[in-house]
C-alpha cells in the first residue's frame, strides 16, 4: 500500500481490490504476448467494457455525465491498485481523460448527450490529434487547417504521436481556423470520424523496433458544424483545460513511481545477486523514489484540501521522468549479463520519457515562467 | 503500517506559521543580512517571542503548546530556517516538547546535545547561550545547568560559530540520552531548517535574476539561469516532501532527514552561482544559508547515529 488517506479511502481502496481480484481474467493473468497483438486488444477493450459495469470508468466525472463524482484521493486509489493487480490497460484513457472532460466543460448538449457514453461505456475509441511533425514543443504553432465551407469544415494536414490511431472511431483534432487571429486564438477543436476515407495512417518505428504510435494524415477530411466543440477559434484553451483536468497528472506519476521501484528492486538484485556492485548511487536513486512518492502524495492531499501546495504538482512529470530515466540507465550500466537484454530495453525505452507529454526542457521553460514568474525568453 | 499518513502541515500550524512570519518581518525586517549577522542576535526579538509563549508551542496544551505534531513543527523550523533568526527558537520549542507534563517544567532557554562523534566532540546547538539549560530526553529533567563556559564548573569546550545562525558549543563526553522519538523530532527539525534556509537562498536568487541585466536583459530571461533556477525549485520542492517523510516513518528519519539536506544544500550552491561575482561576497549573505544547511547537516548526521 502506497497511498493512505483517511478511513473513508480505506474503505474505497478495499473495495476496488475486492472487485479487482475477480475482474481480472485468467487469461490476462497468465497472458505473456505484446500489448498490441490482437488477443491483448480483444481483452484490453472488454477490460473498458468491465470498468464500465463495475462502475470505475468515470470515477471523476460527474454523476449527471454517468460518471462516480470522486476526487483525486480515490481515483489515485484506484489506479494504484490497478498498477499493483496488474490488471490491463484499456483503450479508453483520451475517451476518459481528455474528450470527455473537454465536452463536459465546453461542448454542446448534443454533443454530450451523442459521445459521453460510449466513452464510459468502452463502446466508442477515441485518439487526439494535437501534436505535428512542424510542431512539437511549439503546439501551437500546428498548422493543420480547418477551412469553413458549407453545414461545417474541411480538415487537411497530419497529425504525429497519434496513439490507439488504429482501433479510435473518433480523434479529438486541434486545427487552424484561422490564419490572422492572434496566437492561441487561431485553434478550433473538432470531433474527427477516423473512419472517413481522407483519414490514413501510418505507423511509426521506434528506437526500440516497436511501433505504438502513428502519423495521421487528413486530406480534406469534412467535419459538420456540429462537430466543432465550443467556440472555434478558442481550441487551444480547451486543450489546456483538458490536459490541466483530465490528464492524470499525479495519478499519471504514481503509475510511474511503481514502475519505477519495480525496476530498482529488479536493479538490487542484479547488483546483488548477479554482481557485487556499490550500492551508494542505487540507495540514493531508492531515497528519490521515496520522496517522490510523498511528494505526489502531497499533492493529491492538497489538491484535495483545496489548498494551494497543489502549485508544486508541476514539477512532478519533471522529476519521474528524469528519475526514471537514470534508474534504466543505471541498471543498464550495471553491466549485469544475466538480464542484460531487459536492462537494454528498459534503458532504450526509456529516451522517450524525458520527450513525450512535453520535454523536460518545456517542463523547465513552465516551471520558470508559471511557478517562478521569470521573464519569457521565447 | 500505519492507515493515515499525515501529508500536511495542519490548518493550526499553517496560521501559527503565518503569525510567526508576521511577527519576524515586523522584527527583523528586510535588513541586510550580513548587518544583522553582525550586529548580533536580536535580544528584542528574543523577548517578543518569549512573550508570545513561541518557545512553547511545541508541548500540549496543558503544558501551554497547541499540541503540534512533529510535521507541524517542520512547518515552524523551516520559517525559522528561512529567516535566519540567530535565536535558540526551535532548540527550546524542542525541549520544552521534550519537557512538557513533567514536573520539572518548561524552560525559557533549552538545547539538546548531540552523542559523541567520531572525534569525541559531544556538540550542543546554542550551548553558549546565556541562561540556557541542556535536557535530556530520555529524562526529561532540566538538569545539566551548568554547561556554560562562563559559569564555574562549565564547559571548557569552544564555540564553532562556523554559521552564526547555529552556533555549537562543544562539551566534555557525557551520556547524552537520547530515544529513538527525540531523534526523530531533531532531525527531522534540523531537515526543515535548512530546507527553510534553502528557500531563502532561492528567494533571493530568483530575485537576483529578475534585476541583474547584462547582455540588455535580466538574467533570468536566458534559460541557463531560468532553466537553473528551475531545478532548483523542484529540489526544493522536493526537499520539503523529503521532510515529510521524515515525520513519518522510521526509514524517512535518517533517508528523508538527510535527503532534504543534500537537496537543500543543492540549491543553495545554485543560489551562489545565479548570484554571480556577488553570490561569493560575504556581504551578500548567500554564504550565511549554506553554513546554516551544512551545520544542520552536523545535527541530522548525530540523530542518524542514533537512529542506527
Amino acid at each position: 500500500m502506497l497511498t493512505s488517506f483517511d478511513e473513508k479511502a480505506m474503505d474505497f481502496r478495499h473495495a476496488v481490490r475486492d472487485w479487482l481480484a475477480t475482474a481480472i481474467p485468467d487469461e490476462w493473468r497468465s497472458f505473456g504476448g505484446h500489448m498490441q497483438s490482437p488477443e491483448a486488444l480483444r481483452m484490453r477493450r472488454d477490460w473498458d467494457r468491465r470498468l464500465y459495469d463495475g462502475g470505475y470508468a468515470g470515477l471523476t466525472w460527474p454523476v449527471e455525465y454517468g460518471g462516480r463524482g470522486l476526487g483525486v484521493v480515490e481515483e489515485a486509489i484506484f489506479y494504484e491498485e490497478c498498477a499493483l493487480a496488474a490488471a490491463p490497460e484499456g483503450l479508453g484513457r483520451i475517451g476518459r481523460g481528455l474528450a470527455g472532460p473537454i465536452m463536459m466543460a465546453f461542448g454542446s448538449e448534443e454533443q454530450r448527450a451523442r459521445y459521453l457514453q460510449p466513452i464510459l461505456a468502452g463502446d466508442e475509441i477515441w485518439c487526439e490529434g494535437l501534436s505535428e511533425p512542424e510542431a512539437g514543443s511549439d503546439l501551437a504553432s500546428l498548422r493543420t487547417t480547418a477551412r469553413p465551407g458549407q453545414d461545417g469544415y474541411r480538415v487537411s494536414g497530419s497529425k504525429i504521436w497519434t496513439s490507439y490511431a488504429h482501433y479510435a472511431q473518433y480523434c479529438l483534432l486541434l486545427a487552424r481556423t484561422s490564419d490572422s487571429a492572434p496566437r492561441h486564438h487561431n485553434l478550433g477543436l473538432f470531433i474527427v470520424d477516423m473512419r472517413d476515407p481522407g483519414v490514413s495512417l501510418s505507423p511509426i518505428r521506434q528506437l526500440t523496433g516497436e511501433a505504438d504510435f502513428n502519423q495521421t494524415f487528413l486530406d480534406d477530411v469534412p467535419v459538420a458544424a456540429a462537430e466543432v466543440i465550443g467556440d472555434a477559434s478558442e481550441g487551444w484553451k480547451m486543450v489546456q483545460y483538458g490536459l490541466r483536468s483530465g490528464g492524470q497528472g499525479p495519478t499519471n506519476a504514481l503509475l510511474r513511481y511503481l514502475e519505477v521501484r519495480r525496476q530498482l528492486a529488479r536493479a538490487r538484485q542484479c547488483a546483488t545477486e548477479c554482481m557485487s556492485s556499490d550500492l551508494t548511487e542505487l540507495e540514493w536513486l531508492q531515497t528519490r523514489a521515496e520522496i517522490l512518492r510523498i511528494h505526489i502524495l502531497r499533492v493529491i492531499e492538497a489538491r484535495a484540501s483545496g489548498l494551494p501546495e497543489a502549485g508544486e504538482a508541476g514539477i512532478i512529470k519533471l522529476v519521474w521522468s528524469e528519475l526514471e530515466q537514470q534508474v534504466m540507465r543505471f541498471g543498464f550500466d550495471l553491466g549485469c549479463p544475466v538480464h542484460e537484454a531487459d536492462w537494454r530495453f528498459a534503458y532504450f525505452r526509456s529516451h522517450s520519457v524525458t520527450i513525450a507529454g512535453g520535454t523536460s526542457e518545456i517542463q523547465r521553460n513552465i516551471i520558470s515562467t508559471r511557478a517562478l514568474s521569470l521573464p519569457r525568453s521565447w | 503500517m500505519p492507515v493515515t499518513t499525515k501529508l500536511l502541515p495542519s490548518a493550526d500550524a499553517r496560521m501559527a506559521v503565518d503569525a510567526l512570519n508576521s511577527v519576524l518581518a515586523a522584527e527583523l525586517g528586510d535588513a541586510p543580512l550580513a548587518d544583522r549577522i553582525a550586529a548580533g542576535p536580536d535580544a528584542g526579538l528574543w523577548s517578543t517571542l518569549s512573550d508570545g509563549g513561541w518557545h512553547l508551542i511545541g508541548a500540549d496544551s496543558r503544558s501551554g503548546g497547541a499540541d503540534f505534531d512533529l510535521l507541524d513543527l517542520t512547518a515552524v523550523a523551516e520559517l525559522c530556517g528561512r529567516w535566519l533568526i540567530c535565536l535558540p527558537l526551535m532548540e527550546t520549542i524542542l525541549v520544552n516538547r521534550w519537557l512538557a507534563g513533567r514536573s520539572a517544567g518548561a524552560v525559557a532557554a533549552g538545547t539538546y546535545c548531540l552523542p559523541a562523534d567520531r572525534s569525541g566532540r559531544c556538540l550542543a546547538p546554542y550551548g553558549s547561550w546565556p541562561g540556557i539549560v541542556v535536557v535530556r530526553a530520555d529524562r526529561g529533567v532540566a538538569g545539566d545547568a551548568a554547561s556554560r563556559p562562563d559559569e564555574p564548573g562549565g564547559a571548557t569546550g569552544t564555540e564553532d560559530r562556523f554559521a552564526p545562525s547555529l552556533p555549537m558549543l562543544t562539551l566534555p563526553a557525557r551520556e547524552t540520552g537520547w530515544t529513538d522519538e527525540a531523534a526523530a523530532d531533531a532531525t527531522a527539525l534540523a531537515a526543515a531548517s535548512a530546507v527553510g534556509a534553502a528557500a531563502a537562498a532561492m528567494s533571493k536568487a530568483l530575485a537576483y535574476a529578475k534585476q541583474r541585466v547584462q547582455f540588455g536583459k535580466p538574467i533570468g530571461q536566458q534559460q541557463a539561469i531560468a532553466h537553473r533556477l528551475a531545478d532548483m525549485y523542484t529540489d526544493l520542492a522536493l526537499a520539503r516532501s523529503a521532510v515529510c517523510w521524515a515525520t513519518n516513518d522510521a526509514d524517512g528519519r535518517v533517508r528523508g532527514s538527510a535527503a532534504a539536506a543534500r537537496l537543500a544544500q543543492t540549491v543553495v550552491d545554485g543560489a551562489i552561482q545565479v548570484h554571480g561575482g556577488i553570490g561569493f561576497t560575504w556581504e551578500a549573505g548567500i554564504h550565511f544559508y549554506l553554513r546554516h544547511v551544512t551545520v544542520c547537516q552536523t545535527i541530522i548526521r548525530g540523530c542518524a547515529a542514533l537512529l542506527k
